[in-house]
């Protein structure tokens, strides 16, 4: 029955508890949104950076992690290690070689620094998302001799267009520099704008002819999904020989595995404030309640309610609050996010802003059930926590006071 | 010989203040089982502070109240409010009557405090209701009934863990006549069949007219005490 008194008491007044539960609701809604954008904004991101360029792992020699010279090659021999050990992997999906040199491009209106990516074509579009980015011309699927595949943005600011020529000026693995002319075959735009001012895409097989060797320095490897990418990475390098190297994308690209990790901190943290806000709402509402029933409150006292029942009784109220409303919010936030994943978040005014971030101007948010859970235990906690201070006003009431109304 | 349900002995309550107040002043009192006995006195005699003594609600400066042989002044805080819950019936001036809950549901409330079973706790209200004149009433709240109906409520409920005796004070205060009159028939009428003791703090002629003892307060002490 106290649980009955507790649920009618709540509705006494009932505009009060109608503010109160939706504002806890309200609170749980924003705090769903607020996850639902913030994985979805991140997870776009790693994935496109993962499927583009970064791949779920990658394979260097040591040297090359201390120093990516030229010289800092993956040998033939570990190469071989390490094919067959990809092979024998059952997660791995995919894997293609890469050439990395640091060098110069030119064009007739600029010379600015470069990293010439090196890529067996077939390969690198079997592997990666690099060729669904192409905005005009192809990633090397017509066949041009020396065709190199710029970006966007530094093809505006090379002055550069389709079929234009482009002179690239790199070190070989002996300290050779070379000097050789390459025509635009393609010009894409991924979702990092940084990327994408940086690197330049070459075929393997037009850099061996220049070099007269083929060099590789990296080895993209991918997965069958991006859960436990760590786990995946240190079986691979179990079985490898140095000196090659594997390094999980988290590893490669620091920014984004630090964003991915500090994630679910920063949504928690996120949540605890929208909590600490409710809280006081909770707290107030509870309290006006004790306060406006003390001769009922002194009443039950004088009749024989001990302080653990009346205790009790002052907790199941302000846990019903959190009942009641912490299921509606979670309802509504989860309705919310999956109808903003049909349509998206269009943020096309940012989307300069975005691009240096790595991001798409329309954000698609994620249902993340595992959140529901958390907001649950915290709407809980919340409640318990709020009941603490008007029960102790409640204990406190002198109840021949309190009968008098005093 | 009826035996003594509550034993007053040197009995004291002092308010302190710049200048103290005795609204106790040295009370020695004997109830017996069955009495229907009226505290009467002017407004600030003491006669509530001496209703809320002898109920526990409040400690004394000094002196002894010993309820069925037990000194309640000894009991702790929380050893006082299981003693009133099973020993104890309270009536107020104000109802006081938990607004949320049916006349049945506040009369069987004070038997879930005391863990009695379901169907017991719903009998028992049923037949004081019945009692009190408030069949057909069962599954009205509060509300909906007059003044005098919610007092009967009260009774009711103050009935409802078996105590000792009942404790009233003022209970006809915010009552017309024929409310005032048939509450107390009804209290009466317990009093004469189930041997309810009633202790009734009041400075209204109705109940001292309907009581079998009166005792006269004034100054926080007893300046007559008459049986009729």
């Amino acid at each position: 029955m106290i649980i009955k008194v507790a649920w009618r008491n709540i509705w006494r007044s009932r505009i009060r508890s109608i503010i109160v539960l939706s504002s806890i609701a309200i609170g749980i809604w924003a705090g769903l949104l607020i996850i639902g954008f913030s994985f979805g904004m991140n997870n776009e991101r790693t994935a496109a950076a993962i499927g583009a360029t970064l791949g779920h792992s990658q394979a260097h020699s040591s040297d090359f992690l201390e120093d990516p010279s030229p010289s800092a090659v993956i040998a033939p021999a570990a190469y071989e290690n390490l094919v067959a050990t990809l092979e024998n992997q059952p997660f791995v999906t995919g894997y293609t070689p890469r050439t990395m040199l640091q060098g110069m491009v030119a064009s007739a209106k600029q010379t600015r620094a470069s990293r010439i990516i090196g890529v067996n074509a077939e390969s690198e579009r079997a592997n990666t998302t690099i060729a669904t980015y192409m905005l005009e011309g192809d990633f090397f699927e017509t066949r041009v001799r020396k065709g190199v595949v710029i970006s966007e943005k530094l093809a505006k600011k090379m002055g550069l267009r389709m079929r234009k020529k482009m002179v690239l000026t790199f070190q070989d693995h002996n300290g050779v520099i070379h000097k050789a002319s390459f025509r635009v075959s393609g010009i894409y735009r991924t979702l990092n704008a940084a990327w994408d001012e940086l690197n330049i895409y070459v075929q393997q097989k037009d850099v061996e002819l220049i070099v007269g060797t083929s060099l590789i320095h990296e080895v993209l490897i991918i997965y069958d999904k991006s859960e436990d990418t760590e786990e995946k990475t240190a079986a691979i390098s179990a079985n490898i020989v140095l000196p090659t190297i594997i390094t999980s994308w988290k590893q490669n690209s620091p920014e984004l595995g630090f964003a991915d990790d500090m994630m679910g901190i920063m949504l928690v943290l996120v949540l605890g404030i929208i909590m600490l806000a409710l809280l006081f709402g909770i707290i107030n509402n509870m309290l006006m309640a004790v306060l406006e029933r003390r001769r009922e409150l002194g009443m039950l006292m004088a009749v024989g309610m001990n302080k653990r029942k009346l205790f009790f009784m002052i907790l199941i109220e302000t846990l019903m609050l959190g009942l009641v409303a912490g299921p509606i919010g979670i309802i509504m936030g989860d309705l919310s996010v999956r109808a903003m994943m049909e349509v998206g978040l269009d943020l096309s005014t940012k989307k300069d802003g975005l691009a240096e971030l790595g991001m798409q101007s329309t954000i698609y948010p994620e249902v993340v059930p595992e959140y529901y859970a958390i907001i649950a235990v915290m709407v809980i906690m919340t409640a318990l926590i709020a009941a603490l201070f008007p029960a102790y006003k409640a204990l406190k009431l002198n109840p021949v006071r309190a009968i008098r109304g005093n | 010989m009826s035996k003594a349900v509550i034993e007053v002995r040197g009995l004291y309550k002092v308010y302190e203040g710049a200048v103290p107040v005795k609204a106790v002043n040295g009370i020695d009192l004997t109830i017996t089982e069955g009495e229907f006995t009226a505290l009467k006195g002017p407004s600030g005699c003491g006669k509530t502070t001496l209703l809320n003594l002898l109920g526990g609600l409040d400690q004394p400066t000094s002196g002894s109240i010993l309820i069925d042989g037990i000194d309640i002044t000894e009991l702790s805080d929380n050893e006082l409010i299981d003693f009133r819950l099973h020993n104890i019936g309270f009536v107020f001036q104000a109802y006081n009557l938990i607004p949320v809950l049916s006349a049945t549901e506040n009369v069987s409330f004070i038997m879930l405090l005391q863990d009695r079973p379901k169907e017991e706790r719903l009998a028992r209200a049923e037949q004081l209701l019945k009692a009190v004149g408030l069949s057909g009433k069962e599954n009205i709240r509060p509300g909906q009934l007059s003044g005098g109906q919610q007092q009967r409520v009260a009774v009711a409920r103050a009935l409802a863990s078996k105590p000792k005796f009942v404790l009233a004070d003022e209970p006809t205060a915010n009552l017309d006549s024929e409310s005032t009159s048939k509450l107390l028939d009804i209290m009466d009428e317990l009093n004469a069949q189930e041997n309810m003791t009633f202790v009734f703090a009041t400075h209204d002629d109705r109940v001292i007219a309907k009581a079998k003892r009166v005792v006269s307060i004034g100054d926080g002490k007893i300046i007559s005490d008459t049986a009729k």
